[in-house]
This record gives structure tokens, C-alpha cells and sequence, in this order.
């Protein structure tokens, strides 16, 4: 089963993206700021992390860029999601080595199949 | 009957053209007329500094200095005081550049009488209030172009704002919504998966105004952009029409479109152009009464054959001639959505659809524009260059 860390300020959406995820037969952990994040990363060891751009503690690109710097979760896929359309944090995005960038508000089919994808399972 | 008092300033060191002067001016019959001296450039300074001066006239020949020097200083200190010049005897061709170098007038010492006094005087008493009123007119209209300017700034910023305040909620509530509608957390029977639906639908109406507004942002800000390559406009209006059939079919709709088999590549930003052609039927969609037709037609343009033309037509209520331009101006409403909110006749929208459609057409170098009859129906329509038209091949800026 693979496990997937989901960061997000907004408890709601976070919550919202774990029970469609858990249903997805996914193993679901949850994060609300980047500094928490990071050490949820490397105690969890997530296949793939769900990361909110806009957040009030730490963005998600720092939170990003921290994790792929540790050894033990560099390289875990990232798909930031985010409500910007700022091209500046697009491209930081990128360059934190993002697997994906979902707008939101987006449809969670689209989340699902972009994981799928990331981990390369049907 | 002389009501107003009216301060001279004479700066003259003459005391025989004094005398004159006085004298001329106790004639004056429209003002009662205060002559003050002085002799030199600084006296001259410090006496309108202190204020209350309504006129200065300048003798020409100050001892060593010239009027003209004088004026220079007026100017300088930054006093808008009318100045009139007294010239001697073939002062004239000075006097020319007197008036070139800002004074409102002259008066020839050897003409002095009573008439041309009051005259001149009068005049410049007179065209100074009329500069001093073009003056605060314009000070006022710079004043309300710049409030303007400031608030259609702040209108834009807000709508930025509350678009990405209401990104977030908007997908949690969507989230959950779903989430319940594909009985994640149990079983939902039919009329509560009904209302879900409703549910969801109010989310994405949502969410198209949202972007709508931060369209529009762009557009204000010059950010709105579109990536144009050659494409398939067929295509866009085939997958378009089949969205929108659905929302068509429930209304018992005709939803027809036309498409010639040989029709050339368009050069397109496919996304913006879809998002033209949703708005053009979606509004067809909503003015038509239950049983009409919608029809989207593409074809190349008759009088064009670089641009290709795609008309929606619709058998709504049609649009009232005066109103055919407007409805492309952003916040624009037809009369039935302002009157009452609370009337059934209110078919909401925001009023930016059509003005962020006639944006990306124009981004795309083609030209959008509506005809109506009035009880008969509306006809959209709007060009996208043929691909491969040198000159059309780099988008027009939305500055422009």
C-alpha cells in the first residue's frame, strides 16, 4: 500500500484529500504547515507527498526543497497543489523538482490519476 | 455702481506716470481701484508676496533693469499675478515679446486715456478668472481621473483577492460534496445524491466565476496572455458543443453545429478560444426560452479568407440595438438581471464573460461582435486567424 503524506494548512481540504485518498486504497498521513512537514517526512518515509504551495509556516516550496535536501526523502515525487496561477511560483516549483502542479480547485479524479501515474501503479 | 475693490501693483519709477496712472484709475467705473508703488524687482516681489494684489502693470524701462527681467522674476517666485506691460515710445516690437514671455497685455504710454485703461486693465482683470477657473477645473478633473484610476485599481485588487479567498473553500466544499455523492463515508440514497449534484454543479458555477474575475484582473493588469499555435478550431467547437448538450438538452434545447469538412488550421490558443465559445453558448443557452435553438456555425470568412468566423446564433430574446456594443463592456447586465435580484427574470452572472471573450479574440488578432432581432434571437460572432498568416502569427498585446 503506498503511503502519502498530505500538506495543507486548510484542515478541511486536507481532511477532504485523505478520505478521498483512503478510499482509494491509500495510506493516508496528514500535515498542516511545512516545518511539521519535513519531520513527518522522514519519520513517515511517504512514497509520494501532496504539498499545498500558500501556506502561512514555511511554503510548501521550502518544506520542498528541506525534504529533497535530506537524505533519506530526497527524491520522493512531490505534486504541489495551489490556487495561484503566479508563473514565479510555478517555476520554484519546478525547480524544487515538483512531479506535478495541480490548480485548485480541482476535480480529485484528476489528483488520483496524476498519483497513479507518479507511482506508476494502475 | 463700483462694488469691488481692485489692487494695483504699478511698478514704475517714473513719479509724472504715477500721477497719470492714479488718476486713470479713480475713471475706472467697474472697480474701485487701489493703486500701490513700488520701483524695483525686489520691492515688487515682497509687496505681492504679502498679497491682495489683483494686477501688476510693469513699466518697461526700470532704471538699469527691464520689465522684462521683472516678469522673469514674478514668474520664478512662482506668483500668477497678471502682468500688463507700459511701454514707452517705440517700445512696440518689446512689447511683442512682453506678451511672448507670459504678460497678458500692453498699454502704450502715449495711448494712456481713460477708455484704454479701464479696457486693458478690465481684460486682464478678466483673464486671469478665467485662467484661475481653467485652472481649478483641470486641477479638479486631474483630481477625479486620478480617484477613478485608484478605485479601478482597488476594484481590480479586490476581485484578485476574493478569487483566491474563495479558491479554497470552494474546493473543500466541492471535495466533501464528491466525496459524499461517490459514498465514501456510506451509502446516499437517489433524491439525497440529487441534491448532491446540485451541490456540485453550484460549485463549478462558482468556480467559472472565479476565474472570470481573475480573468479579468489580467486583462486590467495586461497579464492576460493566450499561447497561440496552429490547431483544429473544429475540433475546439465539436468538444465545446458536446460539454455544453447536457445543460442544452435539460432546457429541451436544439444544440446543432456546422463545420465544413475543408476547413484550414486556425492559429489559436485552443483553451482561450474554448473559453470563448462556452461563454458564447452558455449565454445562448440562458436567454433562449425551453424549446429553442442554438446553432454554432463555422465557416472562412467571406470578406477575409486569412480569418476564420464561428457564429453563435441562438432563438432568444434578442438583444436591443443600442445595447449590441455594450454587452462587450465589462460589468455590463441586461435590463432583466439589474431590475431585481429577487425576480425570476434575474439570470445572474457577474457581467465580465463577454468582455474577457472579446479580449482573447483580440489577443488572437480577430474581431467579435453581435447581432440581433429583437424577439427573433442573437447572433455571435467572432474571427481566429487561418494559421500561417505571417503577419498574424505574433499576437496583438492586450494593451492595445
Amino acid at each position: 500500500m503506498s503511503k502519502i503524506l498530505i500538506v495543507d494548512d486548510d484542515k478541511k481540504i486536507a481532511l477532504a484529500l485523505a478520505a478521498r485518498l483512503k478510499a482509494n486504497g491509500f495510506d493516508v498521513r496528514t500535515a498542516h504547515d511545512g516545518m511539521f512537514a519535513v519531520s513527518f517526512a522522514v519519520k513517515e518515509q511517504p512514497d509520494l507527498i501532496i504539498m499545498d504551495i500558500n501556506m502561512p509556516a514555511g511554503s510548501g516550496i521550502q518544506a520542498a526543497e528541506r525534504i529533497q535536501n535530506i537524505a533519506s526523502t530526497t527524491g520522493v515525487p512531490i505534486i504541489f497543489i495551489t490556487a495561484s496561477k503566479d508563473p514565479a511560483l510555478r517555476a520554484a516549483a519546478s525547480e524544487v523538482g515538483a512531479a506535478a502542479i495541480l490548480d485548485k480547485p480541482f476535480e480529485s479524479e484528476d489528483l488520483v490519476s496524476m498519483i497513479r501515474s507518479t507511482l506508476h501503479v494502475a | 455702481m463700483k462694488t469691488e475693490r481692485l489692487v494695483i501693483l504699478a511698478v514704475e519709477d517714473d513719479p509724472g506716470d504715477l500721477v497719470v496712472l492714479r488718476r486713470l484709475s479713480q475713471d475706472v467705473s467697474r472697480w474701485d481701484v487701489e493703486v500701490v508703488d513700488c520701483a524695483s524687482s525686489t520691492a515688487c516681489i515682497s509687496r505681492l508676496a504679502q498679497g491682495g494684489v489683483d494686477l501688476v502693470l510693469l513699466d518697461y524701462q526700470l532704471g538699469a533693469v527691464t520689465g522684462l527681467a521683472v516678469l522673469q522674476a514674478i514668474q520664478q517666485a512662482g506668483f500668477d499675478c497678471p502682468v500688463v506691460f507700459l511701454t514707452g515710445m517705440g517700445d512696440e516690437q518689446l512689447a511683442v515679446e512682453a506678451l511672448q514671455a507670459g504678460a497678458v497685455d500692453y498699454l502704450p504710454k502715449s495711448a494712456l486715456s481713460a477708455r484704454s485703461f479701464q479696457r486693458v486693465v478690465g481684460n486682464a482683470v478678466e483673464k486671469a478668472g478665467l485662467q484661475r477657473l481653467v485652472m481649478r477645473h483641470q486641477e479638479s478633473l486631474e483630481r477625479a481621473n486620478k480617484e477613478l484610476q485608484d478605485r479601478n485599481r482597488e476594484i481590480t485588487r479586490f476581485y484578485h483577492t476574493v478569487s483566491h479567498e474563495l479558491k479554497t473553500p470552494l474546493t473543500s466544499a466541492r471535495e466533501f460534496a464528491s466525496l459524499l455523492l461517490d459514498e465514501v463515508p456510506g451509502e446516499v440514497n437517489e433524491l439525497q445524491a440529487e441534491y448532491l449534484e446540485y451541490v456540485l454543479d453550484s460549485c463549478d458555477q462558482l468556480t467559472r466565476f472565479v476565474n472570470d474575475m481573475l480573468d479579468v484582473t489580467r486583462v486590467e493588469t495586461g497579464k492576460l496572455k493566450i499561447q497561440a499555435q496552429a490547431g483544429d478550431l473544429g475540433e475546439v467547437v465539436r468538444r465545446t458543443v458536446s460539454t455544453l448538450r447536457p445543460v442544452a438538452s435539460k432546457r429541451g434545447l436544439r444544440l446543432e453545429h456546422s463545420i465544413p469538412a475543408d476547413l484550414p488550421q486556425a492559429w489559436l490558443d485552443e483553451q482561450r478560444v474554448m473559453q470563448v465559445l462556452s461563454n458564447l453558448l452558455t449565454n445562448a443557452i440562458k436567454f433562449t426560452p425551453d424549446g429553442g435553438q442554438v446553432s454554432v456555425q463555422v465557416a472562412r470568412e467571406r470578406a477575409d479568407d486569412r480569418l476564420l468566423g464561428v457564429s453563435v446564433a441562438d432563438s432568444g430574446f434578442g438583444i436591443e440595438d443600442s445595447q449590441l456594443e455594450a454587452v462587450f463592456d465589462r460589468l455590463h447586465q441586461t435590463d432583466g438581471d439589474c431590475a431585481d435580484m429577487e425576480e425570476p427574470n434575474f439570470r445572474g452572472g457577474l457581467g465580465l464573460g463577454l468582455s474577457i471573450c472579446r479580449e482573447i479574440v483580440q489577443l488572437h488578432g480577430g474581431r467579435i461582435h453581435a447581432q440581433s432581432t429583437l424577439g427573433e434571437g442573437s447572433t455571435f460572432h467572432f474571427t481566429v486567424p487561418v494559421a500561417g498568416i505571417p503577419t498574424q502569427l505574433e499576437p496583438k498585446d492586450s494593451s492595445s
